[in-house]
């Protein structure tokens, strides 16, 4: 399993809905957020193919100014 | 299944570590976790580095434990990426680990020895430097300094780079060293000193947060510079009222989602816009006049000089200008089937001062009707659509004081006039006075990690030296031989072959022994048919050092395993200027070998009396070297590399080790990466290239020449930013190439008696008001378009999941899953009319080969009807046997953006 941490962009009023959104997908969680709208998101994925995947569509939520990875811990036994 | 308790835990753990990266607060008990690492982090190490793949230059921190690469993050200190990474940097965890590594030297053999036809066999080093010592040796007899080539990279690390044009130009006498870079930065480089008179932008990536308006001009950013898109996205969503994105492009690439303008135009027309601009610039009275009369003149040059191919073919001897080009050079409509002879096919760099009234007179033809009607890219659009388009454009560059930059890659450097569009670039920014500062400028950017740093800083190129100076040059041949310690006449005037020309002379068995390192020539070179031949005569000897068995290896006669990235030091420049050195973090596996290593052991098969004789008009050095202390038995490795042992030891308890290896130190006994910087550095100290001392980077992520007294510099020629820009001067093109020219007018140059093109120079001999030149340059169509056989456009390039010809890529799995084969993107339309739909293979067709590939209509490129793209990553679908060898006849970089085939069904 490959885990990545992303830092996402969005207006701090569009935050909680934000935080709803991609809490409902099985491979994403949220994490710490601040004041100024940025939100660390950790993803799931089986292969990079998937990281980019689930990357364009944690970039395609609405209210996403942007996401980008921070952190690629590549297969991590599971 | 990991205990669900470790998953969160490691999730838990990776947030904690990602959001303190970003610099966000974090509540104790987040860092308390932060601060219990998982098991597979305990006792991991990381140390900086540079990425290994595009310009960009991001800096990543990379995770090393039991002598394997574990993880990768972006480093948050990093001013380019700012901790983040993209796709493709994630892909430094795993490209070392590709399961067919080249591991021992092979060599075709047959019966224990050589053989052209032989099958490939492992060998030592000994032997198999031992083999190709002789065929170099062979091959130098019969031919000379001329007899032998080697082709290198704008991946190269700058020791390498450095090492190789040492051996190369001091130690053969040979000018035939070029890189891929040619293919690739050359008309940006011809553009630079044209123009500046010293290479690389005057501007730096800080000018995507300083402006209000970025244009690209055929720059795929979204996927070929993810990390420098991500910032100009952010740029735009923060003041998204007051930031414009305009995406020139000729198809619908990824960019044209966020951009607020996109505007489709033919192959080739991007000259007739940029006229267009200028026109426009100077009749909405938007030229910055008092910018222009103090730091600008204005100049052009011959437009008889062919597109670089070979010169039999019919178009590098006459052209008849169709109605268009007939118009854009001033002849109107009634000029149509002017003949025009290529008399300056040799002479394309010439240029000489015109005044302003010609340039204006020049651009008169470049009207709105004009030039929409010539550039008008996409047959569904109408035009009146388009012409405002066009407007909007020049509306955004002639706004008074709005910041404006713009940005290109290979849409304007893989072209047969791109010297020529790189120089219009800087033309249109120069008129409106909007360059050289803070958000404002031509900025043109890199594909290669170090395309810049190496490639062009070093000058591993047939015409270069060290620090933008040239081998036809005497005082900069004086200089190298200087501090190289070599006997005056040692290095070879006459510049080498380029990187085209060198294809061809192993073709015509002029080049008998070619090495070809960190790059994939027989996949890379357009028209390839004719190299794979060239390769396989028997009289030529190829060798590819590599770290992957690629095309080029399976054409070689011996293949050297190369060591990558994390296994060895190294250092990159990116395309703002900025060097970033790294230490070597694992071991290569089994024999391989750093690029470096090779240099230094393949030299030890040369004594000084071997290489040094006369040669044609080259002196015999030999006796001379006496006085520099070498002796005739001296080997060139001794003389070229041994010599700066004494200053450079090597411990590992060197202030610098901290504990990681230096392979190649322990082997020879120095601190061989700190010896090659600081003899390298010398040759740019005090003229504009001046780079820190070797530790200094250590401390930093990277920092951006010309470093004076520790300083780096963000802006070039800006006062108060450039140390070279005196107090008073507000600006200064200082570069000193060129800066001498005859007067003329559109015609050509009217005497001989040059203009200085500076006020004085200074005790140091540093230019005082240096002036840029504003060029002339008109429409040209280029040699080959569709017509009634081949139909259509063939621009190739790269996708966001491969890098080049996928030689590491391909060897991650997952990236080669996202993208196994390259597709051909059509219009849906296009492909209905043949009979083909999405998914369908097709057979494409040129005058120079075919290959199979599947039709994509529907993801990623929009193409418009009449065009197909196709990237030219996969060793399968081999798109150079397509391709047309034709050149910037300027800069001799290969145009691979368009050529005409057709598409059928398989």
């Amino acid at each position: 399993m490959n885990l990545s941490a992303l830092l996402i962009h969005t207006q701090p009023t569009k935050l909680p809905d934000l935080i709803t959104r991609i809490e409902a997908v099985s491979w994403a969680k949220t994490h710490h957020h601040d004041e100024q709208g940025r939100l660390i998101v950790t993803v799931e994925a089986a292969d990079l193919r998937e990281d980019q995947q689930r990357l364009e569509k944690i970039q395609s939520l609405p209210g996403v100014i942007s996401a980008e990875v921070v952190e690629f811990w590549p297969d991590m036994q599971t | 299944m990991t205990h669900p308790n470790r998953r969160e835990f490691l999730r838990n753990s990776l947030a904690a570590s990602a959001a303190l990266a970003v610099g966000m607060q974090l509540p104790k008990e987040a860092q308390a976790a932060w601060m219990k690492d998982p098991e597979e982090y305990k006792g991991i190490t990381w140390d900086r580095s540079a990425c290994r793949f595009c310009g960009t230059g991001c800096s990543i921190l990379v995770g090393v434990k039991d002598d394997k690469i574990r993880a990768v993050k972006g480093d948050p200190e990093s001013p380019v990426n700012r901790g983040l990474l993209c796709v493709k940097g994630y892909a430094n965890a795993k490209i070392l680990y590709g399961e067919d590594r080249l591991t021992t030297p092979l060599l075709r053999m047959k019966n224990g020895k050589h053989a052209k036809d032989g099958e490939f066999a492992p060998v030592s080093w000994d032997q198999a430097f031992k083999v190709m010592a002789e065929q170099c040796k062979r091959a130098l007899r019969q031919k000379g300094p001329k007899g032998i080539a080697l082709f290198g990279s704008g991946q190269y690390t700058i020791d390498e780079g450095y090492a190789a044009a040492k051996l190369v130009k001091a130690g053969f006498r040979s000018n035939n060293i070029e890189p891929n870079a040619r293919h690739c930065m050359a008309s940006a480089v011809v553009g630079f000193f044209q123009t500046f008179g010293i290479d690389e932008p005057s501007g730096c990536y800080d000018d995507i947060e300083a402006t209000d308006n970025m244009v690209l001009w055929g720059a795929n950013m979204a996927e070929m510079h993810p990390i420098l898109w991500t910032r100009a996205v952010r740029r735009k969503m923060t003041a998204p009222d007051r930031v414009t994105i305009v995406n020139l492009t000729t198809y619908t690439n990824r960019c044209s989602e966020l951009a607020d303008l996109e505007i489709i135009f033919k192959p080739n027309t991007d000259l007739a816009i940029f006229n267009y601009l200028a026109r426009e610039a100077i009749a909405r009275g938007a030229m910055d006049q008092a910018f222009v009369k103090k730091h600008c003149v204005f100049s052009t040059g011959p437009r008889d000089i062919g597109f670089g191919l070979e010169a039999s073919h019919p178009k590098e001897q006459e052209i008849a200008l169709s109605k268009a080009e007939a118009i854009a050079w001033g002849l109107g409509p009634e000029g149509e089937g002017t003949k025009v002879t290529q008399k300056h096919r040799n002479g394309a760099l010439k240029h000489w001062l015109i005044e302003f009234a010609d340039f204006k007179q020049a651009i008169e033809p470049y009207t709105l009707d004009f030039v929409a009607q010539t550039a008008k890219g996409d047959a569904g659009e109408d035009l009146e659509g388009f012409k405002k388009k066009l407007v909007r454009l020049a509306d955004i560059y002639c706004k008074k004081s709005s910041p404006v930059v713009s940005f290109w890659t290979m849409g304007m450097n893989q072209h047969v006039r791109g010297s020529w569009v790189n120089e219009q670039a800087y033309m249109l920014h120069l008129l409106l006075g909007k360059q050289a500062k803070p958000g404002m400028g031509a900025f043109s950017l890199t594909g290669q990690p170090s395309a810049c740093g190496t490639a062009r800083e070093v000058g591993t190129f047939a015409h270069r030296l060290p620090a933008d100076m040239l081998v036809a040059k005497a005082p900069h041949r004086a200089k190298a031989e200087e501090i190289w310690g070599l006997p005056a006449g040692t290095l070879n005037p006459k510049p080498g072959d380029h990187a085209i020309k060198m294809m061809r002379k192993l073709e015509q068995g002029e080049i008998k022994f070619f090495w070809s390192q960190v790059s994939n020539p027989f996949q890379d070179f357009p028209n390839a048919n004719r190299w794979f031949k060239a390769a396989q005569e028997p009289d030529n000897f190829i060798v590819v050092s590599d770290c992957y068995p690629t095309i080029s290896a399976k054409m070689a006669d011996l293949i050297l395993p190369s060591a990558m990235i994390f296994e060895k030091w190294g250092a990159y420049g990116n395309a703002e200027r900025r060097t970033q050195h790294w230490r070597q973090m694992v071991a290569p596996p089994g024999e391989a070998k750093g690029d470096t290593w090779q240099f230094l052991e393949f030299a030890k098969h040369f004594t000084i009396a071997e290489v040094w004789g006369a040669r044609g008009k080259l002196p015999d050095v030999i006796q001379a070297a006496r006085g520099k202390g070498i002796k005739g038995s001296d080997s060139l490795y001794e003389v070229l590399f041994g010599r700066l042992r004494a200053s450079h030891p090597w411990s590992k308890d060197h202030p610098l080790a901290e504990g990681r290896k230096n392979d190649i130190a322990e082997e020879f006994g120095f601190f061989v990466h700190k010896a090659l910087w600081e003899e390298y550095r010398l040759f740019g100290q005090g003229h504009g290239h001046d780079l820190a001392p070797f530790d200094a980077y250590f401390k930093v992520p990277g920092l951006r020449w010309p470093v004076v007294k520790g300083r780096e510099t963000a802006w070039r020629y800006l006062e108060g930013s450039d140390p070279y820009v005196a107090p008073g001067e507000g600006f200064n093109f200082y570069g000193p190439a060129l800066k001498a020219l005859p007067k003329g007018d559109l015609q050509g140059p009217s005497g001989a008696d040059k203009v200085k093109l500076f006020g004085s120079k200074d005790a140091q001999g540093h230019l005082r008001g240096g002036k840029a030149k504003i060029f002339f340059r008109p429409y040209q169509e280029p040699p080959e378009a569709p017509d009634q056989e081949y139909d259509l456009w063939l621009s190739t390039g790269r996708v966001i999941e491969h890098w080049h010809s996928g030689t590491m890529t391909r060897r991650v799995p997952e990236l080669h899953l996202a993208m196994p084969n390259a597709l051909i993107y059509m219009h849906p339309a296009d492909a209905k009319k043949r009979g083909l739909k999405q998914g369908d293979v097709a057979k494409m067709t040129s005058r120079r080969g075919e290959v199979l590939a599947r039709i994509e209509t529907q993801e990623r490129n929009h193409m418009p009807r009449g065009m197909i793209f196709v990237p030219w990553f996969d060793e399968q679908v081999l798109i150079n046997k397509l391709t047309l060898d034709q050149t910037c006849p300027l800069s001799k970089q290969t145009d691979y953006k368009k050529c005409a085939v057709k598409v059928a069904k398989a």
